[in-house]
């Protein structure tokens, strides 16, 4: 009797790799019999996790160590991350109006590298300002994303601030599209197929992608609860292998098409084959991303820490990497 | 005079639910049992700006509702709601959390309103929430009796017409086939009608 493992995911293709496991035979194969629950959004997930409703999840990163700190809104939850999941394909989007400004403002500055294109909102900011229009808004995916970091960053090489001089909020990227059709935010960053679908709209403009922000940047991790983890070590290691192999799967050219016929269907993603198989690339990380690393979860938190979202010694920024991070388990299961 | 300053009191509630029916069925729940400042608004608003202008104490939403993550944006960001709110009351009480949890309820709460003067607030959301289900459970099995019934009646007609049997025999032999091969009267009525519609 094959001992059952429960993992919450959000629609997105980078849920590949866990629904892959449990479709395609390989956790099966490694003794476990692996259900995947789809959650609406990052609070419905993070809610299944904290209470215990499911043992794991493919989930944001960052928010993998604001839940383990204590800071995502529910009680502190230890998790553990033994694999990551994908690495995001992620892009900023603004509003037609918007970009009509950027490039009437700073036709230069828009010829030149992405990167730096956040250059040309200084004048449109100051310009409103003096003006008394409200500040421009942007939104993300959730608080706790690397898409909000990115996001940071970007305005930061600008030389905007964006803590103070634009709005941040957040959005379901379903509903995005819509909100930037209806004018009640000029811009977004957030994963595919939501940026193509603005552009393929009309209404949007993308103006960097996430290449120029954060290249080979961590976004996706599979966080187990540690309680759970510490009480059945053999699940954990057999799912960490299930992972693994259901990402070599997922890699392999070959079996694309497949992945985004699975993908498509109603409880995973839920959106045409055609498009997931254009987004498909950036959902599954190269095979030595999958070990997850200290280094990733560090960054993180200096992101985080940046962002205003959490407050943290050096030391204890370690510790925290170190506790939620565990290529341990990953090295373990993989017999390395 | 008294009367207003009793009202400003009131928790100013506010209820968010994709389903339009449910968030009507939690609003009068909470009106009847005393509450007066019950707001509700539904799916594709500009949420952030309704809920600046609205400035609730307590948000009522379904588990399941997209906008949570925005909701929980505009709690974590000071600058666009006052004051910083928790998620389920008291994280302490696990049983409301779970109850909470079976009945799709999730409640946002601003920070220094006394737990109890919310609990009962979530526990009515929570009762209400299970009613909607209940009620919903039953008008759908309602509803596919009498669509098994009009089915059966059907097939009926149809054995009458084309068998010549009498209303009698034809029920009877739908019933003795579905007893022999163990399956709904229902199940054998549409088996007629396929066999029937795919003559002609």
């Amino acid at each position: 009797m094959a001992e059952i493992v429960k993992l919450g995911f959000a629609p997105l293709v980078d849920c590949a790799i866990p629904v892959v496991a449990a479709e395609k035979g390989f956790a099966a194969a490694q003794g476990i019999d692996l259900v995947v629950e789809r959650a609406p959004s990052w609070a419905a997930l993070r809610d299944k996790l904290a209470f215990g409703l499911v043992d794991g999840a493919h989930i944001l990163a960052p928010l993998a160590l604001a839940l383990h700190h204590g800071i995502a809104g529910v009680p502190a939850t230890p998790v553990l991350v033994p694999v990551s999941l994908g690495l995001g394909n992620n892009a900023i989007t603004v509003s037609l109006d918007l970009y009509e400004r950027m490039v009437a403002v700073a036709p230069d500055v828009m010829a030149g590298p992405a990167a730096l294109r956040a250059r040309a909102l200084r004048p449109i900011i100051d310009a409103d300002r003096a003006a008394g229009k409200p500040l421009l808004s942007f939104v993300t995916v959730f608080h706790f994303s690397c898409h909000h970091y990115e996001l940071l960053k970007w305005l930061a090489d600008g030389g905007i601030d964006g803590g103070r001089e634009v709005n941040i909020g957040v959005i379901t990227p379903p509903r995005m599209v819509e909100s930037l059709t209806a004018g009640w935010i000029d811009g977004f960053c957030t994963g595919e197929p939501w940026n193509q679908r603005a552009v393929q709209r009309g209404v949007g403009k993308v103006v960097v992608t996430k290449a120029d922000i954060r290249p080979d940047g961590l976004e996706k991790v599979l966080g187990l609860r540690t309680d759970w983890a510490e009480e059945h070590p053999a699940r954990v290691a057999a799912l960490v292998r299930a992972i693994v192999n259901a990402a070599e799967w997922s890699r392999d050219p070959g079996n694309r098409a497949e992945l985004a016929r699975l993908l498509a269907e109603a409880q995973y993603v839920g959106l045409s084959a055609d498009l997931i198989e254009l987004t498909l690339r950036g959902a599954i990380p190269a095979p030595n991303r999958n070990r997850p690393d200290v280094a990733d979860a560090y960054r993180l938190l200096l992101e985080m820490t940046a962002a205003g979202q959490i407050d943290l010694s050096a030391d204890d920024r370690t510790a925290l990497a170190e506790a939620v991070w565990r290529p341990d388990l990953y090295d373990e299961a993989m017999g390395i | 005079m008294a009367d207003t300053s009793m009202a400003n009191t009131e928790p100013n509630i506010l209820v968010i639910d994709g389903n339009p029916d449910r968030a009507a069925v939690v609003e009068r729940g909470l009106v009847e049992a005393g509450w007066v400042r019950v707001s509700t608004i539904g799916p594709s608003v500009n949420l952030l700006a309704r809920i600046q202008a609205l400035a609730p104490d307590v948000i009522i939403i379904d588990l399941e509702n997209p906008d949570r993550d925005t909701l929980e944006q505009m709690f974590q960001v000071s600058r666009v709601v006052q004051r910083p709110i928790a998620m389920f009351v008291d994280q302490s009480d696990s049983h409301m959390i779970h109850a909470a949890i079976d009945a799709g309820v999730s409640a946002y709460v601003v920070d220094g309103l006394r737990q109890d003067r919310i609990k009962p607030i979530v526990e009515t959301a929570i009762t209400r929430f299970n009613a909607f289900d209940r009620l919903r459970r039953e008008r759908d099995e309602a509803q596919s009796k009498l669509q098994d019934r009009k089915q059966v009646e059907k097939a009926k007609g149809l054995l009458m017409k084309h068998r010549g049997l009498s209303e009698e025999d034809a029920y009877n032999l739908m019933r003795r086939t579905a007893m022999k091969q163990n399956r709904k009267l229902s199940d054998i009525a549409q088996s007629v009608i396929t066999a029937f519609e795919m003559e002609i």
